[in-house]
């Protein structure tokens, strides 16, 4: 392939020289199917200073690219190209080579901060390992100066005292900002960040990304930053590169990204998010079919079996990454290009929004509708125990603290919070159909007894069904579709022809072919199998489902395309949902009310609209404002309430408001109103406008 | 048993080769809209795992030398004048000749054909009782992790008793209150009664494992019955692990006969085995060696075949190993 040499987004006026020049990276991978073609053909230019993201579905290469730079992939990939830093070819240094540069010009921020850490050194030690394999000749002193120097830059408390503790004392965001602390302990020249906030909560996400900031300019390091979530990728990034199928296929400064997109692809995937700052307005669109399988990749562009412009130009051959015309700076591989710019074609030229149902229950107030799920009072605590022999209990942890919600006919009621605030826990508690420890579950108007008949129970089954995160997890894929399907209806005791008959129905309802039910799991997408769960939780027709963060798991342009079809069976059916997610924009979209949990609480309960726009709750208003939004320009100018600390340990027990320690608004109150605060718990009651919209904040 | 900690690993299983499959070409679905059906071209699980087993050359040898083996002890006494217990009392203790091919024992026995039907017995009981063995332990050992609290506790106390008790000399007494002829199957008996705790300890560590996931629990809030869940759910998750334990089962089990035969305490004359040969040969090492040398051979022959068929096992259904070839 002749591949243009000018594939560089524009270079700096001052004609100053890349850190890192990346031309034509291949990297093949070998497996059962054949050779994986997992990067084909990458070019890009690095300058000190600037941050360059990538972003990408799973399996468009982005992660494989920079492994490739850091010449950290597996013996069975074979690589091709070049990679010069300064210069330097680094592709045929080899692994001894390498360690000179790794981790001194030339660091890494992983995604997972939990197993980034060694469990058994602790952080003083890690730091010191980090700074003397690149200087051996410093000193003790100047080890200790420069770890308690980084620890203060990443904006970790104590620093001096910290740096004897071990990383299981730290929480998830702390050890990212230690990981950093160490990425730039050497002051490198590039960061290659890997996805560094997607394992934590948005609050800390917002904070970590501050501490990523402050570090690049401290450093003056470039930094690449790879990320799935577009959201992210608009506030930090100078220039952006979409992949696809290994290649890129946009590439432009963020602003003509978020803006101007000339690839169908990248206006896809800007489409199929929902947007946490806007009020519904329409359906998601999702980007059809799935990604592309880069084993035998047909010719032609890889994107034309999805894109709704595809022509037959587009099949034959793959286009290249060119310059845009009369666009500066913006380069897309896409032979239509010419039409897209002349003619202006935006997303909704593009695509077709389908028509949603009408829901059964439209126009009928929530007041006259049937409670479905009603839960009082609802406590589970988890008991500490000392180890040892004869297991003292010495705690006990608060997962779920006096929960109070209910769920209508035909509703979303999303459960909202950090991790750890209990939200999945309350999911189990109702799962289990059990009486709780106290306070009451009923559904249907029926409470869930001590002893409970056969008969009941197989009931209760049939009214309530649970949808997993991960649809990879949560089908046996021992077995074929048709036997998943069937399992719940053997529970209610149909008949093989019944049975028979409602697995065709509802693969149809789901919008999977029916010819599919022998297959077994492995054998479909990540969407797919979250359909098939789908179908599976729906089988027996219940009133209720839980969904525990359904579509985390999915890439933006298959998501679309569950939330569409879980809304769209909502409407047909009549069933209602009680869903837990972390994404907000998620959340914005589904649900009809929101509860924010923290700390086993629900500290605001109201409307999507309510909660959304006129939050009451000082936590709500900084989860809110912590919500990463695809757009640039909103980016740049928001304000962010950055939440200090994090959360406390929930088996500390709390006299007054729990939240008070990092609430923002608690350092603006008297000495009295504070003493409330510390003292007294606060009810979650009926404030502002509306009579469903509570929060539990004296002050709110 | 020593090897079966390595298994944990194989737990990964679940997850399985599923990236592995080759959808050929793409197609999109027109009924579904935000639908993501794929015209599968797949390279089925088994194929994978035989193409993988093949790909080791010490694993086909080993499967080549162990089918010998068993069609040797199969049919190669069709081939031999002489039966195992019609002993030639002209041919005491002979070296190997044209008449004898192997030599003969002390007793006068062809070795020839005592080998083949020594092989045959402890294959026999080395098959049977590594099989009842593994049905036992997966049952059970799933059985007590999967209903956790009392069950467990009271489960892993009473596997913790029977591991203390000396099966070696259980063993040995029961065997020997048996006949001649059906020594054999008591010694099987034997060996499976005292072989599954071991076992089973193992099998509920991984279930533990396994509990855990997501469609143990979706069963569970279906409402599906606790020993459909066990037959259905979790056995067949753990098969690769159960397949590969009953192979290098059979191992030990072998071991464990030709131990107690060598002693005296397994299987007796008339009938033969392995190790019942070795005893025999052992006294007579200086002046006829080739009594103890050929079974010697076969033993380990076969031990060592089962071993390098249970590696290339292991490495096929890994998910995790190298055997994926080199990219262009």
């Amino acid at each position: 392939m002749t591949e243009p040499m000018n594939t560089v987004a524009a270079a700096p006026a001052n004609g100053e020289q890349p850190v890192l020049e990346v031309r034509d990276l291949r990297v093949n991978f070998a497996s059962e199917a054949g050779t994986v073609r997992a990067v084909r053909g990458v070019n890009f230019d690095l300058y000190r200073g600037k941050t360059l993201g990538i972003v990408g579905e799973s399996g468009s290469g982005k992660s494989v690219t920079s492994m490739a730079i850091m010449g950290l992939l597996d013996k069975n990939a074979h690589v091709e190209g070049s990679i010069k830093f300064r210069g330097d070819e680094l592709l045929t240094k080899n692994d001894k080579e390498m360690s000179v540069l790794r981790g001194d010009r030339i660091a890494m921020v992983f995604q997972d901060p939990l197993s980034a850490l060694t469990p058994v050194f602790s952080i003083g030690e890690q730091l010191k390992e980090a700074l003397v394999i690149h200087n051996p000749k410093m000193t003790e002193e100047q080890i200790v100066s420069r770890s308690i120097e980084l620890l203060k830059l990443v904006g970790i408390p104590n620093a001096e005292e910290r740096l004897k503790s071990y990383p299981h004392q730290f929480s998830g965001g702390m050890r990212q900002r230690v990981v950093i602390a160490m990425a730039i302990a050497n002051n490198p020249d590039i960061i290659i960040c890997d996805e560094p906030t997607t394992a934590l909560d948005v609050t800390i996400q917002a904070q970590v990304l501050e501490v990523l900031q402050r570090a690049q300019q401290e450093t003056g390091a470039a930094v690449i930053f790879i990320t799935h979530d577009l959201g992210v990728i608009a506030g930090i990034a100078d220039d952006i590169i979409v992949m696809y199928a290994g290649r890129p296929v946009e590439k432009a400064d963020v602003d003509t990204v978020f803006h101007k997109p000339v690839m169908p692809y990248t206006m896809g995937l800007l489409g199929a998010v929902p947007r946490p700052d806007r009020e519904k307005s329409s359906r998601l669109v999702p980007i059809p079919g799935a990604p592309m399988n880069l084993v035998n990749m047909p010719k032609g562009c890889p994107f034309a079996p999805r894109c709704p412009l595809a022509t037959d130009i587009c099949r034959q051959g793959e286009p290249d990454l060119l310059p845009v015309e009369g666009r500066e700076g913006q380069l897309a591989a896409c032979h239509r290009v010419k039409e897209i710019v002349d003619q202006n074609l935006t997303f909704s030229d593009i695509y077709t929004v389908g028509e949603s149902v009408k829901s059964k229950f439209d126009g009928i107030p929530r007041e006259q509708r049937q409670t479905v799920l009603d839960v009082k009072h609802l406590k589970k605590t988890f008991p500490l125990t000392a180890g040892g022999f004869l297991r003292r209990k010495i705690g006990e942890v608060h997962a779920v603290d006096d929960v109070t919600l209910d769920v209508r006919e035909g509703e979303t009621v999303a459960l909202v919070g950090e991790s750890g605030s209990g939200k999945s826990t309350t999911l189990l508690e109702i799962m289990e159909f059990r009486q709780p420890e106290s306070g009451e579950i009923s559904v249907l108007g029926k409470p869930i007894a001590k002893r409970m008949s056969r008969e009941d129970k197989r009931e209760l089954h049939s009214n309530v069904q649970y949808i997993f995160q991960d649809p990879m997890s949560s089908l046996d894929p021992r077995l074929p579709i048709y036997d998943i399907l069937a399992e719940p209806l053997k529970v209610q005791g149909l008949s093989k022809q019944e049975i028979n008959d409602r697995i065709r129905d509802l693969m149809a309802l789901v919008e999977l072919n029916p010819d599919q039910v022998d297959r077994f799991p492995t054998q479909f997408s990540g969407g797919q199998r979250q359909r098939i769960a789908i179908a599976r939780a729906l089988a027996v027709n219940p009133k209720l489902v839980l969904l525990d963060e359904p579509v985390s798991a999915l890439d933006v342009s298959i998501q679309a395309g569950v939330i569409n079809l879980l809304e769209d069976l909502q409407n047909k059916l009549g069933v209602a949902y009680l869903f837990v997610a972390h994404n907000l924009s998620v959340i914005r979209h589904i649900s009809n009310r929101i509860a924010v949990m923290y700390l086993g609480r629900i500290v605001e309960l109201g409307s999507n609209h309510d909660v959304f726009e006129e939050p009451l709750h000082p936590y709500t208003k900084a989860l809110l404002s912590a919500v990463p939004v695809p757009d640039p320009q909103i980016e740049r100018t928001r304000q962010r309430i950055v939440l200090e600390g994090e959360l406390p340990s929930p088996s500390e027990s709390f006299s007054g408001c729990p939240f008070a320690g990092r609430c923002p608004m608690f350092s603006t109150l008297t000495k009295d109103q504070q003493a409330r605060c510390l003292g007294e718990s606060p009810e979650l009651v009926a404030k502002g406008g509306a009579a469903d919209h509570m929060a539990a904040c004296h002050f709110a | 048993m020593s090897d079966m900690a390595t298994e944990e690993k194989d737990l990964g299983l679940n997850q399985d080769v599923a990236t592995e499959g080759t959808p050929a070409a793409v197609v999109v679905n027109p009924v579904s809209q935000g639908g993501d059906a794929q015209d599968l071209k797949r390279t089925g699980r088994m194929t994978l795992y035989v193409r993988r087993f093949m790909r080791r050359p010490s694993a086909v040898f080993g499967l080549v030398v162990l089918c010998i083996l068993i069609l040797f002890a199969l049919f190669g006494a069709m081939v031999c004048p002489w039966k195992y217990d019609e002993p030639d009392f002209t041919a005491l203790a002979a070296a190997p000749s044209a008449d004898h091919w192997l030599g003969t024992t002390i007793g006068g026995s062809d070795m020839y054909a005592m080998i083949v039907r020594g092989l045959g017995r402890s294959l026999l009981v080395g098959i049977i009782s590594s099989t009842l063995i593994m049905i036992i332990s997966a049952v059970l050992g799933t059985a007590i992790a999967f209903f956790e609290g009392v069950v467990e506790k009271v489960g892993m106390w009473i596997l913790d008793m029977l591991l203390t008790i000396p099966s070696f000399l259980l063993v040995a007494m029961i065997v020997r209150s048996s006949s001649g002829t059906s020594g054999w199957l008591w010694l099987t008996i034997g060996i499976t009664a005292f072989g599954w705790i071991g076992y089973a300890r193992v099998i509920r560590t991984l279930t533990m494992s396994l509990r855990e996931l997501d469609y143990i629990r979706a069963a569970k809030f279906m409402g599906v019955g606790s020993f459909r869940i066990i037959l259905r759910h979790l056995v067949p998750n753990l098969g690769s692990v159960l397949i590969i334990n009953t192979v290098l089962g059979v191992v030990s089990a072998v071991n464990q006969e030709t131990a107690l035969s060598f002693l005296g305490l397994g299987i007796k004359a008339p009938d033969t085995s392995l190790g019942t040969l070795l005893m025999n040969g052992q006294s007579s090492v200086l002046t006829a060696p080739w009594i103890l040398l050929f079974p010697s051979a076969v033993l380990i022959l076969l031990t060592f075949s089962v071993q390098l068929i249970g590696d290339g096992l292991r490495d096929a259904i890994d998910p995790y190993s190298r055997s994926a070839g080199k990219a262009e």
